[in-house]
């Protein structure tokens, strides 16, 4: 049986199985399902009920015992359905009669009613949305009530399975004590409220609020950040909250509020009101000082605020830009702090012990008393900058962005001031691809063999790409993860098994992945850690955990990292080889691999003289040069700035260890 | 390879479905269990652990307890829509069925005697399962 209207809840009659109800937003229907058929009939509503009910039907239970029905509205209105037992001879009278139709219409609350359910001893238990929980008896009496839970409107209600420690008054029958067993209180404000029933007893409405069992984001996390040096991570809450926690301890430690009066003024919707919301504080992105000392907080506002760990109070207030804030980039000596923003520019902050009387925002606290000056903003890409990283380059810190218009700049730090401003290097930069995005930027880790600072991105053609930070030069490019979406973070972990990497995607899909970086898949791995968007990750300091946040469902996951899966024969070069082998069509020893094998010989023949007589050698290399016609062969006609690129890697492939250039390639390196 | 991450813990939940929030506190147990996102967590709340029910692809709309607190029934609506009866002590599912409705599963309710499921689609019918 098909209904006209979309229900939305489903409830068993407790008493008796074969009943069930569902509820619509303007219509109830009554099932019943004896012998394996389910049949059903829309409650009726008369046109002179019609008027007096207004608002949507938000739930409907049965009464146990009495076969009666009780249907709750957004209104606060409770609806009774009775069945009229009337004794009829007709059979198909009868059936009719026995069907339920309204009986009463009772205004209980003012405010909505979420929903209602009955508690194990006989009260029906109605939870609104003004945050109150209310017990009735089966005949709409009211019996207990608890409103002060202060804790939003209910959303959930259960109950424990608890006895009765004491003979306590039947629903409805006067005399005893009020009793219901322990329940907890979800509510839309993200609380979880244990409620005991004796705190309807006690007098001061403190104590009658209950005990916070959990508290959870009210809203869309916007970032997170994991404390550099203390079990700490920080969520920031598109209502304008910080939270922090301590994950070994599974505690909130601190909580603020950044617009404590606003947030009621904003549910009316007044000019005023609207002009508040401009300045209304949304934290867009957080990131914690190298030392642990304090936050740096960005608001899409365009406000920067530096607050404290332990309070949450602010240090110094900053509003640099009117667009919000994208990215926050300590150096790793935190004596400098780079900003992006929605239009494009890189803001950079610098701490110095002199205070500029014009641009200082405030002063922090330490020893000497160190203030931070906002020194500049530099309009350098045209396109949004997926990528701000301070690194390392000979020794000295410097500061890289990329942007979706294929650009890298790299800041002049020493330069830079108060006066001149934020300036870049001018480099005349070449684009970093002609046709590919990058989405995600990191620096590449140095191990003691490398002579070179190099920095990754990767891009929208899942290649990761790593240049020489001085020349900006393409050192080698390899397959980035390909689970899911094209990678737009990536976080470099630590750790002793050695270098991996963390990544995340636009939604759904993070992972972890091996340094080198050498486009083996075995050496990567994703899964699905949302249901939707993920705003953003991060990494705890000793690199153990990987929390991801949600961003629209409200979650935070934190993830335990284990590298040994990744880490497992690295170091063996024929399996490397079989892994790559494994991606070709057919795999190792298929056509396509046979006809590569092929092509490379033929290079060989050609390189000595296609139509020469003379004895040929199987030197089993070929030339540099000859990779462009090797891949054309195979089907990939790259341009000629990519067959540069290809010819330049393959030669500089040693030259920073060994010093020589690679002028031929054999089938194994 | 997966099991280079695995959930440690779970930080907020699903705060606007309606009883998405269920108590599973019996004599000898104080513990609850919330929705967040596509798991489902039974938190313990006095010793402060967390089991996580993974398995959804979507974000889970609906939920239900049986009267004893042992089963958890949960559903999703979406692609590769499935609902899972969950123990509720140990975390393991014990029973999975695939694509119940066309579109997914909006509302679940358990009978009191445990014995029967019934699920309410995407698309208004009501269907039952034991």
């Amino acid at each position: 049986m098909i209904v006209d209207e979309k229900q939305h809840t489903v409830k068993f009659d407790p008493a008796k199985l074969s009943d069930v109800v569902t509820t619509g937003n303007k219509s109830v229907c009554f099932w019943n399902w004896a012998e394996f058929s389910l049949e059903g009939y829309v409650g009726k509503i008369t046109k002179g009920d019609f008027g007096r009910i207004s608002g949507k039907f938000t739930s409907t239970i049965f009464l146990p015992g009495t076969g009666n029905a009780i249907t709750t509205t957004q209104n606060g209105t409770a609806i009774l359905w009775e069945t009229q037992f009337a004794t009829v001879l007709v059979e198909e009278a009868k059936r009719e009669s026995q069907m339920r139709s309204i009986s009463k219409i009772i205004a209980l609350v003012d405010g909505g009613i979420n929903f209602a359910i009955t508690s194990p001893n006989g009260y029906l238990v109605i939870a609104c949305g003004d945050g109150a929980v209310r017990y009735y008896d089966y005949y709409l009496r009211l019996e207990a009530w608890f409103e002060d839970l202060s804790a939003g409107p209910v959303t959930s209600l259960s109950f424990a399975v608890q006895d009765c420690p004491h003979p306590a008054a039947e629903a409805g029958a006067p005399g005893l004590k009020f009793w219901c067993p322990d329940f907890i209180v979800g509510t839309s404000d993200a609380f979880i409220v244990g409620v005991e029933s004796f705190l309807f007893d006690e007098i001061r409405p403190d104590d009658r609020r209950g005990t916070l069992l959990l508290q959870g984001m009210a809203d869309f996390v916007s970032c997170i950040v994991c404390h550099p040096r203390r079990p700490l991570v920080t969520f920031a809450g598109h209502n304008g909250t910080l939270q922090m926690w301590d994950y070994d301890m599974k505690i909130l430690m601190n909580l603020r509020e950044f617009n404590p009066r606003v947030g009621a003024a904003l549910r009316t919707s007044s000019a005023a009101s609207r002009l508040e919301a401009r300045n209304f504080l949304r934290p867009s992105c957080i990131a914690f000082e190298p030392n642990g000392e304090f936050l740096a907080v960005g608001f899409f506002s365009g406000h920067v605020k530096f607050v404290s760990i332990d309070t949450f109070e602010d240090i110094a207030s900053f509003a640099p830009s009117i667009d919000s804030i994208t990215a926050l980039k300590f150096s790793s000596s935190g004596t400098y702090l780079a900003a992006s923003d929605s239009t494009n520019h890189v803001l950079l902050f610098q701490k110095s012990s002199t205070a500029d009387p014009l641009t200082s925002g405030g002063e922090l606290e330490g020893p000497g008393h160190e203030y931070f000056l906002y020194i500049g903003r530099s309009h350098a890409h045209c396109a949004p900058v997926t990528g701000l990283e301070f690194g390392m380059k000979d020794g000295l810190e410097t500061l890289i962005s990329v942007g979706g218009d294929r650009r890298c700049v790299e800041y002049d730090l020493e330069v830079s001031s108060v006066i001149s401003g934020l300036m870049h290097i001018d480099q005349n930069t070449p684009l970093l691809d002609l046709n590919a995005v990058p989405t995600a930027l990191m620096w590449h880790p140095r191990s003691p063999q490398d002579t070179e600072d190099k920095f990754v991105i990767v891009n929208d053609e899942f290649k990761f790409k790593q240049f020489n930070v001085d020349s900006k030069i393409c050192r080698k490019t390899t397959l980035a993860p390909t689970f899911g979406d094209v990678p737009n973070c990536l976080i470099p972990i630590k750790s002793a098994d050695g270098d991996f990497f963390a990544y995340s995607t636009k939604a759904k899909v993070i992972g972890l992945g091996a340094f080198p970086l050498s486009g083996n898949p075995t050496k990567a791995m994703g899964l699905v850690a949302h249901s939707g968007q993920i705003t953003c990750i991060s990494v705890t300091f000793d690199g153990k955990f990987l929390l991801s946040a949600g961003g629209a469902d409200l979650s935070v996951n934190m993830w335990a990292i284990d590298t040994t899966a990744l880490s497992a024969g690295r170091d063996q070069p024929e399996d490397e080889m079989n892994s790559f082998l494994g991606l070709l069509e057919d795999g190792p020893g298929g056509a396509l691999h046979n006809d590569i094998i092929d092509y490379f010989y033929y290079c060989q023949l050609r390189t000595q003289g296609e139509y020469s007589m003379e004895n040929r050698a199987v030197v089993g290399a070929i030339p540099v040069p000859e990779v462009a016609s090797l891949v054309r062969a195979i089907g990939f006609y790259p341009t000629e700035e990519e067959v540069a690129n290809m010819t330049n890697e393959v030669r500089y492939e040693d030259f920073m260890v060994s010093g020589k250039l690679q002028e031929t390639i054999d089938l194994v390196s | 390879m997966t099991d280079s991450l695995k959930v440690n813990w779970v930080y907020g939940f699903s705060k606007d479905i309606i009883n998405g929030t269920q108590s599973l506190t019996l004599r000898d147990r104080n513990a609850l269990f919330f929705i967040s996102s596509h798991s489902g967590v039974i938190y313990d709340f006095e010793h402060r652990t967390q089991i996580v029910l993974q398995g959804h692809c979507n974000q889970i709309t609906c939920c239900a307890i049986s009267s004893d607190k042992r089963w958890i029934v949960t559903g999703d609506v979406g692609d590769d829509s499935i609902l899972v009866v969950w123990d509720s002590t140990t975390g393991t599912p014990v029973k999975t069925i695939f694509i119940p409705h066309a579109k997914g599963v909006v509302a679940v309710d358990i009978s009191d005697d445990s014995m029967y499921v019934t699920t309410l689609g995407e698309t208004d019918t009501v269907s039952h399962s034991l």
